[in-house]
C-alpha cells in the first residue's frame, strides 16, 4: 500500500452506502416489489391467526366458493402466543384469532380484549343454543359470547387394529372398563430381551379422565381450593401412575415428549403413526394426522369407565375478534361462514374434530364419509359428548403456576422420588398456598 | 480542550453518528420502555398503573406463611431458575478453552484444513429446531444413540451397562444440555473469532520468540495468549451476557423446562411470565434484576479482566 | 541435511499426523447433524421417522422431496426476501459498526467509555421484554409489515461494534501514526489502514451478521403479516404442525436454505487463511 495520503473522503462513501441501504429498504416497500400485496390494495382482507393445519386451506377455499372473493382471507400462522400477544398489545389487531383453552379465553375476556359477539350473532341469526352446550366455558364470559368454535373433540381411544390382531387381543367394545384396557395394554407392550420397550400398549393418558372418573376434582366449585389431596384424587393418581411405574405400558411424559416434533406436542401421535403405540386417548382432530399414514389401520372406541362417575375430556378452540379491530363486519362474515353448514361439513369430512354445532355433528355426513369407509364408528365421538368436560380452571391462580407445579411434582413421581399420593398432597399444598396469597392480594393475579 | 482535541471529538461524532442514531432509536428506546414497565402492573391490555416497587417485592421479598408455619420466599420459582441458569453457565470456561484449542489446531498450515473448519462449523450452521429435535432422539433413554452405544460397549467388555436417562432425569438434564452446547459450540462462533484473532498476532513476535529458542508452550503464553487477549475478553463478556439470558431455545423445543423445572432458566421464566401469565410488569422486574446482576459481573470482569488484556 | 533438520522435519510430520487424527475423529461427530439433515431429506416420508430410531444408512434414496418442498412453500419468493433482508442488513451493520468501533477504539472524546458501556448494557436486557416496546415503536413509525422493519432495527447492534472495537484495539498503531504524519484524515485512516488490516474481523462479523439475519424467526414472524414478505425461516416452520412434522420435506427445504450460509462461510475462509502480511503493508 502506498503512503500517498488519500484526500478522497471515505466517510462520504460510507455515508453513500448507508443511505443506499436505507433507501433500498424503503424502496422495496413500494408495491411493485411485493407482487400480490399490491393486488390486495383497497380490498377487504381478513387476517386469520390460527395453526396452519392443511385443513385451513380447504376451509378458505370453501369460503371463496360460497361467499365469493370480495373478502380476501390471509392465513397468518400462529406459533405460540408471543406473536398474537405482541400484536394485540402493540395495537395491531388481526380480524380473527384462535384461542385453545378455556383458561386463556377467560383471561382475555377479563382483560377486555374480546368483542362481545351477541349483537352480531343476533343480526346474522347464529344461535347459541345450536352449539354443544358443553362448550360453554370456551365461549362464554359471564353472559357475553366472546368466542365461537368451529370444531371440538371428545377424548376417545384410538387403537391400532393390526397390533391388536397380532397380539391376539379382542378389539375394545362399548362398556369396557379400565382393567380391560390395562390387560390389553399389557399384551400390546413388547420388550426385547433386555427389557427395552419396543412397543407401548398405550400413550400418555390425560390424568383428568381418570381423576374425574374416580370422583376427584382439581378445584372446589368456587375455585378457592385445590382438592387434589382428597382420598379420591390419591386413589386416582395411584392408578394413573401405575400405567408407567408398575405396569410400564406407557411412556413417561418426558419420554413421550422426547419423541415429539416440537414443544412437547404430539410425541404420542408420532409413535401411534409409526405403529409403536397401540392405543392413544385423544380427540378426533388427530384423524387428520392418522389418515396420512395409509398403512395405518385404526379405529376408535369409547374411553373405559370406572362405573363411579362417567367422564372424558373435551377440547376445543374458539375464534375471537379483538375489540380494537376496525373491520368487525368482514371478520364476522368469515366467522359466520366458519359456523355455516359448508365449513362444518369440511370439519367433519377432513377429520378435524366434531362440528361445533350439534345438528352438523349429528349429521349423516359426519357419521359416515364415503372417502374413508373404514371410519365407521364416528358415533363414538358423539356418545362421549354426554359426559365430556373441559379442563378445570380456577380464577384465583394462573394456569401457568398451576401447570408448572403439577408437572414438577409429577416429574418427581415419575422418577420415583415420591409416591403418587405424596405428589397429590404436595400439589394441593403448593397450589393452595398461591391461591391464599392471591386472594389476600388480588394485585398479584393478572 | 485544545483545537486538536476538539477536532478529534468532532471526528468521533461523525464516526459514531450513524450507529448511535440507530442505536438510540431501535435499542435504547425499547430498553427504556421495558424498564419503565417494571414499575407498573401492565398486563399487556389494560392501561398500566404505577405500582412502585411492588413487582420487586413480589420477586425478591419473603413472607410468613401461616399454613406452612415458616417464612417462604414470595417467588420460590425465581431462585430455583437462577440456580439452573448459573449451573448451566459453568460450562462457559470449558467451552472457551475448547474453542481456543480447536482454533489453534485449525490455524496450522495443513492441507485440507479449510475442509475441517467448514465441517466443525456445520453444527452451528445447522443449528435450529430440527437439530434440537435430533438431539432429543439421540438422548432417548431406551433407543437413543448414546445409550445404545453405552450398552454395546458394556456387551463388549462383558458388563451390563445402562446409560443415564439423559433428558428424563432431574440429575442428568442439565449436564445433557451442557454437553450438547459444548459440542455444538466447539467449532462455532468462538472458534471463528479466535481464528480471526490469531491472524492479527504480529508474525515478528513469533520470529523473535523462535530466535530466543522458546518452546511451543512458552511461545503460546508469551506471544499468542497476550496477542489474542482482546478477543478472549470479548468472548468472555459476551458469554456472561449471553449465558444469563440463555436456555430459551432448548427449553422451548427440547424439555419445556423440565423435568421438574430442572432446565428452566431465567430467560424461559421471563418469557412465560410475560406471554403465558401476561404479567409484563413482573417480567420486566425480573429483567431488571437480571440486568443488574449481569452489569455487576461485567463491570467486575472489565475491571479485573480488562487489566490483563494487552492491546499491542 | 543435518540431523537436526531431519528431526525437526520428523516432529513436524508427527504433529501433522496427530492433528489430522484428532481433527478427523472430531469431524466425524461434527458431520452427524448435517448428515442426518441430508439423509432425512432423501428418505420417503414414512421412513423418516420411526420412534426416534434413526437409520443411519439409507435403504433407498428418493429425490422427490426436493421438488415437493419447492412446491409446498413459495421458495423463490422466500429466498428473495431472505437475501434482500440479509444482504442489506449485513451491509448496514458492518458499515455502521466499523465506523463506531473506530471511534471507540482510536479516538479520544469526552464520555467515550461511558457511552461504550451503555452500548454493552443494552445487550443485558432480555429480548422477551423489549419485544413489545420495539413493536410499538415500529408501529408508531408506520413500519409494520414492511421490508424496513425486517432490515433496519437489526443494523445497529452493540455486538458488532464491540467485536470490531476489540479487534481494532489489537491492531498495531505504527501504520496509523505514519498515515497521520502523511496528513491523512481519520476517515482516510479508517478506510486505508484500519479496514484493510481487519479483514479477518470483518469477514467474521459479516458471517455472523448474515447468519443472524438469515435465521431470524421470531421478529419476522411478528412484524410481517403479508405472505409476500415472509422470509425462509417462516416458510420452513410451516412443515412443523401442531402434532407432527413433515420431516422429509422440512429437511429438504432446510438443506436448500443452508446453501447461501455455507457458501458465504467457505468464501470467507480465505481471510482466516494467512496472517496479515505486515511486510507487504509496510512496503
Amino acid at each position: 500500500m502506498s503512503r500517498t495520503p488519500d484526500r478522497r473522503p471515505p466517510l462520504a462513501a460510507a455515508g453513500a452506502i448507508l443511505t443506499s441501504v436505507l433507501l433500498g429498504a424503503a424502496l422495496l416497500t413500494a408495491p411493485g416489489c411485493a407482487p400480490g400485496r399490491s393486488a390486495r390494495e383497497g380490498k377487504v382482507t381478513v387476517r386469520w391467526v390460527v395453526d396452519p393445519n392443511p385443513v385451513r386451506q380447504d376451509q378458505i377455499a370453501g369460503f371463496y366458493r360460497t361467499h365469493g372473493r370480495d373478502i380476501e382471507i390471509i392465513l397468518d400462522p400462529d406459533a405460540g402466543r408471543q406473536k398474537v400477544l405482541t400484536q394485540l398489545a402493540g395495537g395491531i389487531y388481526p380480524e380473527l384469532f384462535a384461542i385453545y383453552d378455556p383458561a386463556t379465553v377467560q383471561v382475555f375476556a377479563r382483560k377486555g380484549v374480546l368483542t362481545d359477539l351477541r349483537p352480531m350473532m343476533k343480526r346474522h341469526g347464529i344461535r347459541l343454543e345450536d352449539f354443544w352446550p358443553q362448550l360453554a366455558p370456551y365461549m362464554l364470559y359471564g353472559d357475553q359470547v366472546v368466542g365461537l368454535p368451529d370444531n371440538c373433540g371428545t377424548y376417545v381411544v384410538f387403537y391400532n387394529k393390526r397390533l391388536f390382531r397380532e397380539a391376539g387381543v379382542p378389539y375394545p367394545r362399548e362398556g369396557w372398563n379400565w382393567n380391560d384396557l390395562l390387560a390389553a395394554a399389557r399384551k400390546l407392550t413388547r420388550r426385547d430381551e433386555r427389557g427395552r420397550t419396543l412397543q407401548f400398549g398405550i400413550g400418555y393418558i390425560e390424568p383428568w379422565i381418570i381423576f374425574w372418573q374416580y370422583g376427584a376434582r382439581m378445584y372446589s366449585d368456587d375455585g378457592k381450593r385445590c382438592l387434589l389431596d382428597s382420598p379420591e384424587a390419591k386413589k386416582a393418581a395411584e392408578f394413573w401412575a401405575s400405567f408407567r411405574l408398575t405396569e410400564r405400558v406407557t411412556p413417561t411424559p418426558s419420554e413421550e415428549q422426547g419423541l415429539a416434533a416440537m414443544g412437547g406436542w404430539g410425541g404420542t401421535a408420532n409413535l401411534f403413526k409409526a405403529e409403536k403405540i397401540a392405543m392413544h386417548i385423544v380427540g378426533r382432530w388427530m384423524s387428520v394426522e392418522y389418515r396420512k399414514n395409509k398403512e395405518l389401520e385404526w379405529d376408535v372406541a369409547p374411553v373405559p369407565q370406572t362405573g363411579k362417575v362417567r367422564a372424558t375430556l373435551l377440547a376445543s378452540k374458539v375464534y375471537a375478534i379483538p375489540k380494537g379491530n376496525k373491520n368487525k363486519e368482514a371478520a364476522f362474515t368469515f366467522l359466520k361462514y366458519l359456523m355455516s353448514k359448508e365449513n362444518q361439513l369440511i370439519v367433519a369430512a377432513t377429520g378435524d374434530g366434531i362440528p361445533s354445532i350439534r345438528a352438523y355433528g349429528q349429521s349423516r355426513e359426519f357419521l359416515y364419509n364415503p372417502d374413508y369407509p373404514n371410519e365407521r364408528n364416528n358415533q363414538v365421538f358423539l356418545d362421549e359428548m354426554r359426559w365430556a368436560r373441559p379442563p378445570e380452571v380456577s380464577p384465583y391462580i394462573s394456569e401457568l403456576d398451576a401447570t408448572a407445579i403439577f408437572n414438577e411434582e409429577m416429574d418427581l413421581m415419575w422418577q420415583r422420588k415420591q409416591s403418587p399420593s405424596q405428589a397429590c398432597e404436595r400439589i394441593a399444598r403448593r397450589i393452595n398456598a398461591i391461591i391464599r396469597r392471591n386472594i389476600a392480594n388480588p394485585n398479584l393475579l393478572d | 480542550m485544545t483545537r486538536r482535541q476538539k477536532a478529534e471529538s468532532l471526528a468521533a461524532l461523525a464516526f459514531l453518528a450513524p450507529n448511535v442514531a440507530g442505536f438510540l432509536v431501535f435499542t435504547l428506546l425499547p430498553v427504556l420502555g421495558a424498564f419503565l414497565l417494571a414499575f407498573t402492573n401492565w398486563d399487556l391490555f389494560r392501561p398500566p398503573r404505577w405500582v412502585g416497587l411492588f413487582n420487586f417485592v413480589s420477586l425478591l421479598g419473603w413472607h410468613y406463611d401461616e399454613y406452612a408455619g415458616r417464612t417462604v420466599m414470595n417467588d420460590p420459582f425465581f431462585w430455583k431458575y437462577v440456580y439452573n441458569t448459573v449451573f448451566l453457565m459453568t460450562a462457559i470456561p470449558v467451552g472457551i478453552a475448547g474453542s481456543l484449542i480447536c482454533a489453534l489446531l485449525m490455524n496450522q498450515k495443513l492441507r485440507g484444513i479449510t475442509v475441517f473448519r467448514t465441517i466443525y462449523f456445520l453444527p452451528t450452521v445447522c443449528s435450529g429446531v430440527a437439530i434440537l429435535i435430533l438431539w432429543k432422539w439421540l438422548y432417548n433413554n431406551d433407543i437413543g444413540l448414546f445409550n445404545t452405544l453405552i450398552r454395546q460397549f458394556g456387551d463388549w467388555i462383558g458388563v451390563p451397562l445402562q446409560g443415564p436417562n439423559w433428558l428424563g432425569s432431574t440429575e442428568w438434564a442439565k449436564p445433557s444440555l451442557m454437553l450438547m452446547g459444548l459440542w455444538t459450540g466447539l467449532g462455532g462462533f468462538n472458534m471463528i473469532l479466535y481464528l480471526a484473532a490469531l491472524q492479527g498476532v504480529p508474525r515478528e513476535q513469533y520470529e523473535a520468540a523462535a530466535m530466543d529458542g522458546a518452546s511451543a508452550w512458552q511461545t503460546f503464553w508469551a506471544v499468542t495468549w497476550p496477542g489474542i487477549s482482546p478477543t478472549t475478553f470479548f468472548i468472555l463478556i459476551m458469554s456472561v451476557i449471553g449465558g444469563f439470558q440463555g436456555g430459551f431455545m432448548t427449553a422451548n423445543v427440547m424439555t419445556e423446562g423440565g423435568p421438574a423445572g430442572s432446565t428452566t432458566t431465567i430467560e424461559y421464566y421471563i418469557y412465560n411470565v410475560a406471554f403465558t401469565r401476561f404479567l409484563m410488569g413482573y417480567a420486566s422486574a425480573i429483567a431488571w434484576v437480571l440486568f443488574l446482576v449481569i452489569l455487576a459481573i461485567t463491570l467486575l470482569t472489565w475491571r479485573f479482566g480488562g487489566r490483563k488484556v494487552t492491546y499491542v | 541435511m543435518s540431523d537436526r533438520t531431519r528431526s525437526v522435519r520428523k516432529t513436524a510430520l508427527w504433529k501433522a499426523a496427530l492433528t489430522y487424527l484428532v481433527l478427523g475423529l472430531g469431524a466425524v461427530t461434527m458431520l452427524v447433524p448435517f448428515y442426518w439433515m441430508v439423509l432425512t431429506s432423501l428418505q420417503p416420508p414414512e421412513m423418516a421417522f420411526s420412534m426416534g430410531q434413526i437409520r443411519w444408512i439409507p435403504e433407498r434414496i428418493v429425490w422427490q422431496n426436493y421438488p415437493e418442498a419447492w412446491k409446498a412453500i413459495d421458495i423463490p419468493r422466500l429466498y428473495w426476501n431472505s437475501i434482500v433482508v440479509a444482504v442489506l442488513g449485513t451491509l448496514g451493520q458492518v458499515l455502521t459498526s466499523s465506523l463506531a468501533a473506530f471511534a471507540f477504539a482510536r479516538l479520544e472524546f469526552p464520555g467515550r467509555d461511558r457511552l461504550f458501556f451503555a452500548y454493552l448494557a443494552t445487550m443485558m436486557v432480555p429480548g422477551s421484554v423489549t419485544m413489545i416496546p420495539n413493536f410499538v415503536l415500529l408501529r408508531w413509525l408506520g413500519w409494520i409489515d414492511t421490508y424496513q422493519a425486517l432490515i433496519i432495527p437489526g443494523m445497529f447492534s452493540a455486538y458488532g461494534t464491540f467485536l470490531l472495537r476489540q479487534f481494532f484495539m489489537g491492531l498495531p498503531t505504527e501504520l496509523e501514526d505514519a498515515a497521520k504524519i502523511d496528513g491523512s484524515s481519520y476517515a482516510g485512516i479508517w478506510a486505508r489502514v484500519t479496514l484493510p488490516l481487519s479483514r479477518p474481523a470483518l469477514a467474521t462479523l459479516t458471517t455472523f451478521t448474515f447468519m443472524g439475519f438469515w435465521g431470524a424467526y421470531m421478529w419476522p414472524l411478528i412484524i410481517v403479516q403479508s405472505p409476500e414478505l415472509r422470509t425462509l425461516p417462516i416458510g420452513l416452520a410451516s412443515f412443523v404442525g401442531r402434532y407432527s412434522a413433515e420431516y422429509s420435506l422440512w429437511m429438504a427445504a432446510s438443506v436448500i436454505a443452508l446453501i447461501p450460509v455455507l457458501l458465504l462461510f467457505i468464501f470467507n475462509q480465505r481471510y482466516f487463511q494467512e496472517g496479515i502480511k505486515m511486510s507487504g503493508i509496510k512496503g
